[in-house]
């Protein structure tokens, strides 16, 4: 039940964090909007890391930077920038499902370059968030 | 104007679309990272002090528009943060509290929530159509059938 309770939480908390970015865009620079969200969500995010994983800090070594970095550039730099560029020029309800189906792209990506196998659902999956795009992107 | 506006709707649809793909990468990059090198927050922590320093490299020049910035533009970005934050946290916790054929299409269905909310607070700035709720089911569908396929 708990486990319910928390995947609802994130739901719908991602749900509210595209309203509130729509809002928030409204009047300014999307490029701006952006910096200014990953300022404070790199403040919090190292005051919760440091309240409940000061000590894994310790761990960390150089060479993990290389990740981090790259993680940085598809998250945040290019993953957030366009995000809110499109919540910006189409709109929630059109752009929020339109960025859901990153999970298609991961997949596609992890058969092709890290070998994994593809089945028949995978292929119907395809097949619904193909039709999903079209509906959305031909609505008016 | 016409022309402007279809322009303007093309370049939001790819815009989504390429933060999809960049999602999808950083998927992969996350998997990586959490199973050989760090925990997800000190990954996410890092990660995002990244994107802040390569996007205020780039974009320096739009600091200049700051003080234009209102409390309340300042406000709603701090809770698009926060929000998306507690979005990642408690899909963690889901995650260690729930099987993933219960979670993922619960935290899949997130555009749903999104425009529940549109519904209730963006009513006068965007319109809400049948086919894009289709879509949105459609999109939920297909990419909880390939979460669960895994």
């Amino acid at each position: 039940m708990i486990g319910i309770l928390f995947a609802l939480i994130a739901a719908s908390g991602w749900g509210a964090s595209a309203v509130f970015t729509k809002i928030a865009l409204e009047k300014i620079d999307t490029r701006l909007g952006t910096i200014v969200s990953l300022f404070f969500s790199t403040i919090v995010m190292f005051s919760i890391t440091s309240i409940f994983q000061f000590e894994k800090f310790n761990n960390i070594k150089p060479i993990h930077m290389v990740w981090f970095f790259a993680a940085g550039v598809f998250t945040f730099a290019l993953g957030r920038l366009l995000n809110y560029t499109g919540v910006k020029f189409v709109g929630v309800s059109k752009s929020t499902p339109l960025v859901g189906t990153s999970t298609l792209f991961a997949t596609i990506l992890a058969i092709l370059l890290l070998g994994e196998s593809p089945n028949i659902f995978i292929g119907i999956g395809i097949i619904l968030v193909t039709i999903g795009i079209i509906f959305i992107t031909k609505s008016k | 104007m016409e022309v402007s506006n279809s322009k303007k709707k093309l370049f939001g649809y790819l815009a989504s679309l390429g933060a999809a793909g960049s999602y999808g990468i950083s998927a992969n990059l996350a998997k990586a990272i959490v199973n050989d090198i760090a925990d997800p927050l000190i990954a996410t922590s890092f990660a995002l002090f990244f994107g802040f320093v390569i996007l205020i490299t780039i974009y320096h020049k739009q600091l200049v528009n700051i003080k234009k910035i209102n409390k309340k533009t300042f406000l709603f970005l701090f809770l698009a943060g926060m929000a998306g934050s507690t979005g990642v946290g408690s899909q963690y916790y889901a995650m260690n509290n729930a099987p993933v054929f219960i979670v993922a299409p619960i935290t899949g269905s997130y555009p749903l929530f999104a425009i529940f909310f549109s519904f209730l607070f963006l009513r006068k700035v965007e319109k809400q159509n049948i086919s894009t709720l289709i879509g949105a089911v459609m999109i939920i569908l297909g990419v909880t059938l390939i979460i669960l396929s895994k």
